[in-house]
């Protein structure tokens, strides 16, 4: 019988350790989070219907996270067709649709300041998100809470660099406009 | 054929896999999930915990009082948003609202090295002026503030200061772009955006990219031209907190100028309504020019500045100097410890030489200031200063009033009741000084603070005294405690339950108010309840009072969390903000 020696074992070991590093960790670290409410953002963009971003997103709102509430659906929704759940429960969801790019709170961003007054258009950073068909379930990280798209490519695993939002990204486009800031812009 | 499995085998396996999991991003993504994890969840800082809501205040970083928007967790605060609608219109900074709570923010005089209080400190400024005056020494006023047009008290200073040199800065933007794109700097700009198609409109909050760009050598017109590309429609150069936000108030306020993207950089006339004269007999020169060791007094006012101030060239200056220095400043920087006199910053509202020129005469004793940065023992302002170095007669109540309304930023309400409006003022965290022993002698004594009972639904103690001071002007600001919107705050000082103020014992007796009871004061900014206390260190026509966004109760259910004190009573329908505050009542 042959020993198996030489550094085949570290080899391996290595090999698995990196793929426990990079994959099994993201794995057992984030949950993914499903939508309670089904939307396809490109029905109501769409011809037929013609919405617009700032008709449900409240761009002039300080907060960084404008997703509408289930409660702005009913201005225009009686019901919700496809969706087999009583209004009232509906209305009653906190989290209807989780935010792939909620910032930490330690963070400050204003849509207002860049939609109003840079007057940046919703694609530049978000892509062609108004033409999606459903709406993204949400890896969340178990451990720190934030969503793991805040990370972008840096973090643990690649991710879609449409919908990333990372510091880089903002520095990055801010570099390219000439605009100047410093840390407490932006960090609390 | 089998391969013979050691226990060698398996070690160098395991030992792999370590080291494979050592190289990836996992233990180093585990660490920084954990400290995340550690600073929002972990036990080992206690997080506030309970209901969320928000409050609606004013920021008390500069006299605008801008409105902000306190998000609290059991009531107490840990984060303030502006609530200009994000558009982050502030002209000190976008994230000058932190630097009223910053831990690094001066609040105390500082001599030779030592703490001193502000009174102390103005004092031996004043003699060092005198002094200096006296004996025909050079004296170097530094000002880093920002334009010489508007609001610049140090050039006020320095224009009664015979023989003094005035240095400008290049720090502040304002400077750079209204003179690269062939502005004059003197002038006090602002553009109605609703009155004016084709302009440039430059906010001072996001203005300072372009600036820097032009700074950094960039062709002032491509700036231009790319701000226009951008949707960027009129020029708006105020600062100080008025040209912060155009509203009506402050518009029609400030000087106007019709700018024209032709007229910009083409060497034609700038059509112009009103211009603001710099003082005319204070030789100026650029801090490069500075001959290093020339001046026997140096005097830096930093007063204004959030942003990044070539403090390695003041430390520079400040070592080489033959004599002493004043330095004003709202932070400590890298240079102070060289300097003699620290005083903490202040920002003393724009009554000025050239804006209301000398028809506000004595006006001037009404020295508007940040409270926030003030502290009884450690209240500067350079009003005060010019004040002591150059007095001037008391004036009464009319002729305040007379001097306001002349110079426009105010008008008379009512004669009768002797209510002035003043447009272009600062807000409920403004302090204002009225000496009520200049203010109210003579024909005005009759006009004086109005003690009358509060409503009893108001009153939350019935055993204290139902008072509502109405009329006088109240300070809503004060008392500000270090790191109070840090979101761990760890170190935050508990502060009692109910909003405090505090007043000089004499002002108490005029006004029938024993010590403990408990009040409502009210201006136009909001109302405080609070109960007041007898401090023999307030100056007399002060009151000072807890507001905007203290610490409170945390943990301890005891002490009943007390975000704000100062509540905001009219809110704009369409922004649910409280609305701009341009006026504050005297009576």
């Amino acid at each position: 019988m042959k020993r198996l020696g030489g550094s085949l074992p570290w080899v391996v070991g290595i090999a698995t350790g990196l793929a426990l590093g990079w994959w099994g960790y993201a794995a057992l670290v984030f949950e993914e989070r499903v939508p309670a409410v089904p939307f396809s953002h490109a029905v109501h963009t769409g011809e037929a219907v013609g919405m617009t971003c700032d008709d449900c997103h409240r761009t002039s709102n300080v907060r960084a996270i404008s997703l509408p509430t289930v409660d702005d659906c009913t201005a225009c929704h009686m019901d919700f067709p496809g969706i087999d759940r009583d209004l009232e429960e509906l209305l009653a969801l906190d989290d209807p649709w989780p935010s792939s790019l909620e910032q930490p709170e330690g963070v400050r961003f204003s849509h207002a300041q860049h939609v109003d007054l840079a007057g940046m258009e919703c694609s530049a950073c978000h892509g062609d998100h108004g033409s999606a068909t459903s709406a993204r379930s949400v890896a969340v990280n178990r451990i720190s809470g934030y969503p793991r798209a805040l990370w972008g490519r840096d973090g643990v695993g690649p991710v879609e660099g449409a919908h990333a939002m990372e510091m880089s990204d903002c520095v990055d486009c801010h570099d390219q406009r000439g605009v100047v800031q410093s840390c407490l812009d932006c960090h609390r | 054929m089998n391969p013979d499995v050691t226990r060698r085998t398996v070690l160098k396996w395991m030992g792999g896999i370590a080291a494979g999991i050592v190289l990836s991003p996992a233990p180093y993504a585990l660490v920084d999930d954990l400290t995340i994890a550690t600073q929002t969840r972990g036990r080992s800082v206690p997080l506030p915990t309970g209901a969320r809501g928000r409050v609606r205040t004013r920021c008390s970083a500069c006299p605008r009082g801008c409105s902000i928007e306190l998000h609290t967790v059991g009531g107490r605060p840990y984060l303030a948003v502006p609530a200009t609608a994000g558009a982050c219109s502030c002209a000190l900074r976008p994230a000058v609202h932190h630097l009223a709570s910053s831990p690094g923010r001066l609040d105390t005089a500082r001599l030779h090295g030592r703490t001193t209080d502000s009174h102390e400190g103005l004092e031996v400024a004043a003699s060092w002026l005198e002094d200096a005056v006296g004996k025909g020494a050079s004296i170097g006023v530094i000002d880093l503030s920002g334009r010489p047009a508007i609001a610049t008290p140090s050039a006020s200073l320095v224009a009664r200061v015979p023989g003094a040199v005035r240095i400008e800065t290049r720090a502040h933007w304002l400077d750079d772009l209204a003179a690269r794109v062939g502005l004059d700097p003197d002038l006090e700009l602002s553009i109605d955006p609703r009155s004016v198609d084709d302009a440039l409109w430059l906010w001072p909050g996001r203005s300072i990219g372009p600036a820097r760009a032009i700074e950094r050598g960039e062709d002032p017109r491509a700036v231009v031209d790319r701000l226009r590309a951008a949707g960027v429609r009129a020029v708006l150069l105020g600062e100080d907190g008025v040209g912060a936000r155009p509203d009506d108030a402050v518009l029609s306020s400030l000087a106007r100028i019709d700018v024209d993207l032709g007229a910009i950089g083409s060497g034609r006339p700038i059509p112009v309504r009103r211009r603001v004269a710099p003082p005319a007999n204070v030789p100026t020169v650029a801090l490069g020019d500075v001959d290093e060791g020339s001046f026997d007094l140096l005097v830096i006012d930093a007063s204004r500045v959030a942003g990044a101030v070539p403090w390695r060239r003041m430390a520079s200056l400040l070592r080489s100097g033959r004599g002493r220095s004043i330095v004003f400043a709202p932070t400590p920087g890298p240079a102070m410890r060289h300097g003699d006199l620290v005083l903490p910053a202040s920002a003393p509202l724009e009554i000025e030489e050239g804006v209301g020129g000398e028809r506000f005469g004595d006006a001037a004793r009404i020295a508007l200031s940040t409270p926030v940065l003030e502290r009884p023992r450690s209240c500067v302002d350079l009003h005060d200063l010019t004040r002591r170095v150059d007095s001037r007669t008391p004036c009464g109540a009319d002729a305040l009033a007379a001097a306001l309304v002349e110079g426009g930023y105010g008008r008379l309400r009512d004669p009768e009741d002797r209510t002035l409006r003043v447009a272009g003022l600062g807000a409920g965290t403004v302090a204002t000084e009225l000496r009520r022993g200049a203010v109210w002698e003579g024909e005005g004594a009759a006009a004086g603070p109005v003690l009358r009972p509060a409503p009893t639904a108001a009153v939350v103690d019935d055993e204290s005294p139902r008072l509502v001071l109405e009329g006088a002007m109240v300070v809503a600001a004060g008392e500000r405690v270090p790191d109070v919107l840090s979101k761990v705050a760890r170190e935050q000082p508990l502060l009692p339950r109910g909003g405090r103020a505090r007043a000089h014992p004499e002002d108490l007796a005029d006004w029938g108010i024993v010590e403990g009871a408990r009040c409502r004061l009210r201006t136009s900014a909001g109302r405080l309840d609070v109960v007041v206390f007898a401090d023999a260190a307030v100056r007399r026509g002060h009151v000072l009072a807890g507001c905007g966004f203290g610490p409170e109760s945390f943990g301890d259910p005891e002490r009943a969390p007390e975000p704000t004190a100062l509540e905001v009573l009219d809110l704009d329908p369409r922004s649910e903000a409280p609305p701009v505050i341009h006026a504050l009542e005297v009576s």
